[in-house]
């Protein structure tokens, strides 16, 4: 992905495991609006938790990049950790929510989110039409965040446009096939939840 | 509908600048964790520590493990082996002599009721026995001129090598011809320890001949006698019994006498008579039941047969303070093989009796296994 860049990923890391802070900042300016995205998505369109995540996991980059191997490529090993940190945070999320006695930590965030989820789809016409578009820009989150948690990162990385199905497969270290079917089988789940809300 | 998703995935949001928020938060963390007491634990979990330190950590402790295992392992071994010795000292202790001893006092009361009857004195157990017997060859005894009427009555223990035998035996003594009999007898050959016993009545003449012969049967354990002066109750009997017969005489004689009397008067004097004449039936009843105690005297012979003698343990020899410690060592090494050996046989057992038990809590261990892993995906290796 990046590699073809005057300066390779692991180069980039390896100054900042020498005590070159600019390396990070590079690596930062390369993949974290990705990261965030891809966050948003795993979190169920929540930003703030997002950024939360992306947070957490330049923390794990800090920490571990000494001890980064080059096992696997620099990007893999970003999305990985955002991946498992999306899933602690998510964790993390439900635990204070059910000793906060709230419905869904989702529901809180989605009031928050709609302003950002207004800008993202600004240009789609009239104030009616902005509505719908909401309301059902809520629904596939709510869908989203329904869904098993295999099935909705392997969907969320399928349509991430970063990706291919062969890397985001790679990313999950499942093969390509399994990605595929959960990806198949979280879009069928997804369109008849949609269509049941849409008959009720 | 992919549209929507794809939007999910996408950051419109403002630039962030997150990595710097990172950076300074870990240069606090860092701060924190050098001045924090729990330092040394955090430097152990996290990979700071290098790998040869943690299996240095890893090391000291599977050895911490083994030198507490080495100790306990022992130690519990002597308590089990000690718990399981206790009982068997405790039973040694109660020796078959010893229990015989407990149990005779019942054995001996329970054949008192059978068999003595109201005959049977159970003081005379409590008597104070003596080896000697005097001589009971006299029953009417002549002390100052005067007839002395005594009741006999002997109990003897035996010490025999077949209870049966002995049994039939001592039956034989007693001469039917000359009005002796046995009063009564049980033989016990159910327990560990047989034993028998009879019940003799055989004139007071051939007492001493009887109990000479019996003590050919069997060594002599324990002796008792007891004689009973009944003079003066005989001589109760004889005089009631004289008043008795006079007044019969009289009431007879007032009854011919005066024939024409009212017939009222006559069947009051007839009930008296009768009554008379009951008390003296009564009275010569008593005598002869007295003078047969005093002619035949009561033998009560308890044989027990002897039981086969354990051989003693050799006392251990004594130990020096190297001996001591080598029959320690091996007492502990084999307490802690034993013990080890045991507790692979209870796993064994455990595993194998509960097979169907294993086979569903796998099944269902492993539906809940794959439902939280669904849930609590596995975090991807980076």
């Amino acid at each position: 992905m990046a590699a073809s860049n005057q300066t390779t990923d692991r180069e980039l890391l390896t100054r900042f495991a020498n005590g070159e802070r600019e390396g990070l900042g590079e690596l930062a300016r390369r993949y974290e609006n990705r990261l965030l995205g891809l966050a948003r998505g795993l979190l169920g369109g929540s930003s703030t938790l997002a950024e939360e995540a992306v947070q957490e996991v330049w923390v794990k980059v800090i920490r571990s990049a000494g001890s980064f191997e080059g096992r696997s490529e620099v990007w893999t090993w970003l999305y990985r950790i955002t991946v498992n940190t999306s899933r602690d945070l998510m964790r993390r999320q439900r635990v204070r929510n059910r000793s906060a006695h709230a419905p869904s930590y989702d529901a809180n965030e989605i009031s928050e989110d709609n302003d950002a989820s207004g800008d993202m789809h600004g240009d789609s016409g009239d104030a009616a039409g902005a509505g719908d578009s909401l309301g059902f820009d809520e629904s596939i989150r709510a869908a989203v965040r329904a869904l098993a948690i295999d099935k909705r990162e392997a969907l969320m990385l399928s349509v991430h446009a970063e990706l291919t199905d062969e890397q985001a497969a790679e990313v999950l270290a499942i093969p390509l096939g399994t990605f595929k079917s959960r990806v198949r089988a979280a879009k069928t789940t997804l369109r008849r939840t949609l269509a049941v809300e849409i008959q009720s | 509908m992919d549209a929507a998703l794809q939007s999910m995935t996408q950051w419109n949001g403002p630039q962030t600048q997150l990595w710097r928020d990172a950076l300074e938060q870990v240069e606090q963390d860092t701060d924190t964790i050098a001045r924090s007491p729990r330092n040394l634990f955090t430097r152990v979990l996290s990979s700071d520590w290098s790998t040869g330190h943690k299996w240095s950590a890893l090391a000291a402790c599977v050895a911490l493990v083994i030198v507490v295992g080495a100790i306990m392992l022992p130690a519990t071994g002597k308590a089990r082996r000690s718990a399981q010795v206790s009982p068997k000292v405790f039973a040694s202790i109660d020796t078959p002599s010893t229990a015989r001893h407990e149990q005779s006092p019942e054995w001996f009361a329970g054949l008192d009721r059978d068999f003595l009857g109201s005959g049977g004195n159970e003081s005379m157990f409590l008597m104070p026995s003596y080896a000697g017997l005097p001589a009971l060859a006299s029953t009417q005894d002549h002390i100052h001129g005067t007839e002395r009427l005594v009741e006999r009555k002997v109990t003897i223990q035996l010490e025999v090598e077949n209870a049966r035998q002995a049994y039939l035996k001592a039956r034989s003594l007693v001469s039917e011809a000359s009005g002796e009999f046995v009063q009564g007898g049980r033989i016990d050959q159910q327990s560990d320890q047989p034993r028998a016993d009879l019940v003799l009545r055989v004139r007071a003449d051939r007492l001493e001949e009887v109990l000479m012969a019996l003590r050919e049967i069997g060594e002599v354990k324990n002796e008792q006698v007891q004689a009973a002066d009944v003079t003066d109750q005989m001589f109760d009997i004889e005089a009631r019994l004289k008043n008795e017969r006079q007044i019969e005489a009289e009431l007879q004689q007032l009854l011919e006498s005066r024939p024409n009397d009212k017939l009222e008067d006559i069947l009051r004097v007839r009930h008296e008579l009768g009554e008379v004449r009951q008390q003296i039936e009564r009275l010569e009843a008593s005598r002869s039941n007295l003078s047969q105690l005093v002619n035949l005297a009561t033998v009560t012979v308890l044989v027990v047969q002897e039981s086969v003698e354990e051989e003693p343990e050799p006392e251990p020899e004594e130990l020096g303070l190297w001996g001591q410690f080598k029959t320690d060592l091996g007492d502990g090494l084999r307490t802690g093989v034993e013990s080890l050996l045991g507790f692979f046989v209870w796993l064994a057992e455990v595993i194998v009796a509960g097979i169907p038990a294993w086979i569903l809590l796998t099944i269902i261990s492993v539906f809940l296994w794959r439902a939280y892993r669904r849930s609590n995906p596995k975090p991807l290796a980076v």
